[in-house]
């Protein structure tokens, strides 16, 4: 627009620039034959004046003299052209047909008046125009496309570390506290996100602290423990010293996951990621003898030829493990289970374990999930926190296909170590 | 019985420690610093040491040094930390064995008999035979019936600890305690994954066994079938 703006009124002055000077140069070719007219006529008479001026020279510039009688020198003065303002002795201009005509009347002595006119052609008023609007257009288009390309670079400057910006809070929001910003843009921009890091560096280190300070409660607490069962062990009624211990121990294991998990970012960091794909068939024929003892359906679907997930490898093993012992400890012998691993859409796979038991409902949501009796739960829920740790979704159904109990964990897919 | 140095700076598990020891017929001195410690177990009275790693006056594993550095007294570690590379720092600096706190004193003394039969006169080779199978301890290799037994690591163990006691039923507890170096209850399926495996390579099943046999809500015990 600040291009259209200026190059229009640009234009337009060019055109008439080119106009002013074509008339400018008319009007003073006029003046130079009405004062050689002025000077000759008392000697010789306005024809004289005309012929020693000449034919040729008044037919060169584009002039004539039309003079008292009507009788008219230089190039031809078209048929009722109104020439009465200039006979009663005014100076003027006009449009005619040839272009731009200027009159200038030249009185003699006598009183009579001769008019000069010089007329500039069309040619000469739009003489240069065309050739300076062409380059004023060309200008044009090379500013705007100048502007465009900075204007280009300069969005990009924002836009580039503001949807950086967006996609490292998605990261971080997802649980990946390791994300940064390459702080980059303006300087507003580059601030923020210099700004933005500090804070993720800051929500780290706390989550850090907050898990070694609970792994370090944890260790501490284990000495307490060991002393709270070696006294249990001497109680001498052996119902009171069974249950103890049993509670102890049940301690002890919320004690070991609480460690666990203060150990799980080192973890992490040692290992971002396996192939469940190769996890869930180890894991698989780890179990399936127990199954045969146990004369049980165990029928294993990798749908996916690798699965990469941001799941260290030992850890996936224990969720699996988990989740499997969780069948086995739950469900009957004989009772079908299946593990299977599939991939709903491009970006997660999809773990499902299941069995042909009597489901939550029999068996207890609670006992199923959570702590209680011989069964701690705990196995669950290391399975549920190794999916949320790596933005993935656990899901506990009351009744999958085969009937019984069906644990499900989607995890989002990352890329696989290059070949 | 054995004559067995605590050294531990938590007076309440020293007390309790001292006291289940002793019940079991052991003849127990508890200190509750690394030097005082390192004082005792040098002076050769000692079969074995249980040495907390936590001390106030000194690192138990500098404490461990020490003692390494003047006797051969067995040494179990008893420390609340379990992670790999302490463990294997700890065994590296000379200790025999090691339990996760919070052990039981039955644990405890499964250790100490353990590293107690370890540093006996040392028997020209270590091999049990059980029937058909046959584990040199010291190769940490095990064969049946003439031909190599392919076993995990667990494996080998959780064999190896049934087969030095034949005949004897084991409760899952005391697998998980000893062999996996977990003090709870609660894997039991974890133990039977593995007993299924070492049946499979045994050539038997549950529903037919031969060598392991199992007794549900009890134990299970290696026996020679042929005897």
């Amino acid at each position: 627009m600040v291009v259209i703006a200026f190059l229009v009124p640009l234009a337009i002055l060019v055109g008439a620039l080119a106009f002013d000077r074509a008339v400018t140069g008319a009007e003073r070719e006029a003046e130079s034959i009405a004062r050689l007219v002025a000077v000759l006529s008392p000697s010789s008479g306005p024809a004289g004046a005309a012929l020693t001026i000449g034919e040729e020279r008044l037919t060169e510039i584009g002039a004539s003299m039309i003079l008292p009688d009507g009788s008219v020198y230089g190039i031809d003065v078209p048929v009722g052209e109104d020439l009465s303002a200039a006979l009663g002795g005014s100076a003027f201009r006009a449009s005619v047909d040839a272009g731009e005509a200027v009159y200038l009347p030249v009185a003699q002595s006598d009183g009579e008046i001769t008019v000069v006119r010089v007329v500039a052609p069309h040619e000469d008023l739009t003489s240069g125009v065309r050739r300076s609007w062409f380059i004023l257009a060309g200008l044009g288009a090379i500013l705007v496309g100048l502007a465009v390309l900075a204007a280009d670079r300069f969005s990009r400057s924002i836009v580039g570390p503001v949807r950086d910006l967006s996609d490292t809070a998605v990261r971080l929001k997802g649980g990946d506290f390791s994300a940064r910003v390459d702080p980059a843009g303006p300087p507003e921009i580059e601030e923020v996100g210099a700004e933005f890091n500090q804070l993720a560096e800051q929500v780290e280190h706390l989550l850090q602290v907050e898990r070694e300070t609970a792994a370090d409660l944890a260790h501490r607490l284990r000495t307490p423990l060991t002393a709270a069962k070696l006294d249990a062990e001497a109680l001498s009624d052996d119902e009171s010293r069974g249950r103890l211990l049993e509670d102890l121990d049940e301690l002890g294991r919320t004690v070991d996951f609480i460690i666990g998990e203060g150990r799980r970012p080192v973890r992490t960091e040692v290992d971002p990621g396996c192939d469940l794909a190769v996890v869930v068939a180890d894991r698989a024929a780890f179990w399936s003898p127990l199954s045969e003892e146990q004369d049980r359906a165990f029928t294993t679907a990798i749908e996916v030829v690798h699965a990469f997930v941001a799941v260290p490898e030992v850890d996936a093993g224990v969720m699996i493990d988990a989740l499997l012992e969780n069948v086995f400890a739950h469900t009957d012998e004989r009772v079908p289970m299946a593990i299977r691993l599939t991939s709903p859409n491009v970006a997660s796979v999809l773990l499902e374990v299941e069995d042909g038991g009597r489901g939550l409902v029999d068996e207890g949501a609670v006992e199923r999930g959570a702590s209680t009796g011989d069964s701690t739960g705990l196995g669950l829920d290391i399975a549920r926190r190794t999916a949320e740790a790596s933005s993935g979704s656990f899901e506990l159904a009351e009744q999958g296909p085969l009937g019984g109990a069906r644990v499900t964990v989607l995890l989002p897919l990352i890329d696989g170590p290059a070949a | 019985m054995a004559t067995i140095l605590i050294i531990e700076d938590d007076q309440r598990i020293r007390q309790s420690l001292s006291n289940r020891l002793a019940e079991r017929g052991h003849d127990v001195d508890a200190v509750g610093t690394a030097m005082a410690g390192v004082e005792s177990a040098v002076s050769g009275r000692f079969d074995a040491v249980v040495l907390d790693l936590g001390l106030p006056d000194l690192d138990g594993a500098e404490a461990l040094r020490m003692i390494r550095s003047i006797t051969d007294v067995p040494v179990v570690v008893a420390t609340a930390r379990d992670d790999e590379t302490e463990i294997v720092r700890l065994l590296d600096a000379g200790a025999d064995d090691y339990v996760v706190k919070p052990y039981s004193a039955e644990h405890l003394e499964a250790r100490l008999r353990a590293v107690l039969r370890r540093s006996g006169p040392e028997p020209e080779q270590r091999v049990i035979t059980v029937g058909q199978i046959v584990i040199d301890l010291d190769a940490q290799e095990a064969g049946f019936e003439g031909q190599p037994l392919d076993l995990t690591a667990r494996e080998f163990e959780l064999l190896a600890y049934l087969a030095e006691r034949p005949g004897t039923m084991v409760s899952k507890r005391q697998i998980l305690a000893e062999v996996w170096h977990q003090p709870y209850g609660g894997a039991d399926k974890t133990i039977d994954v593995h007993l299924s495996w070492l049946r499979k390579k045994l050539g038997e099943t549950a529903a037919e066994p031969r060598y392991i046999l199992t007794r549900r809500g009890v134990g299970v015990r290696l026996v020679d079938p042929d005897s």
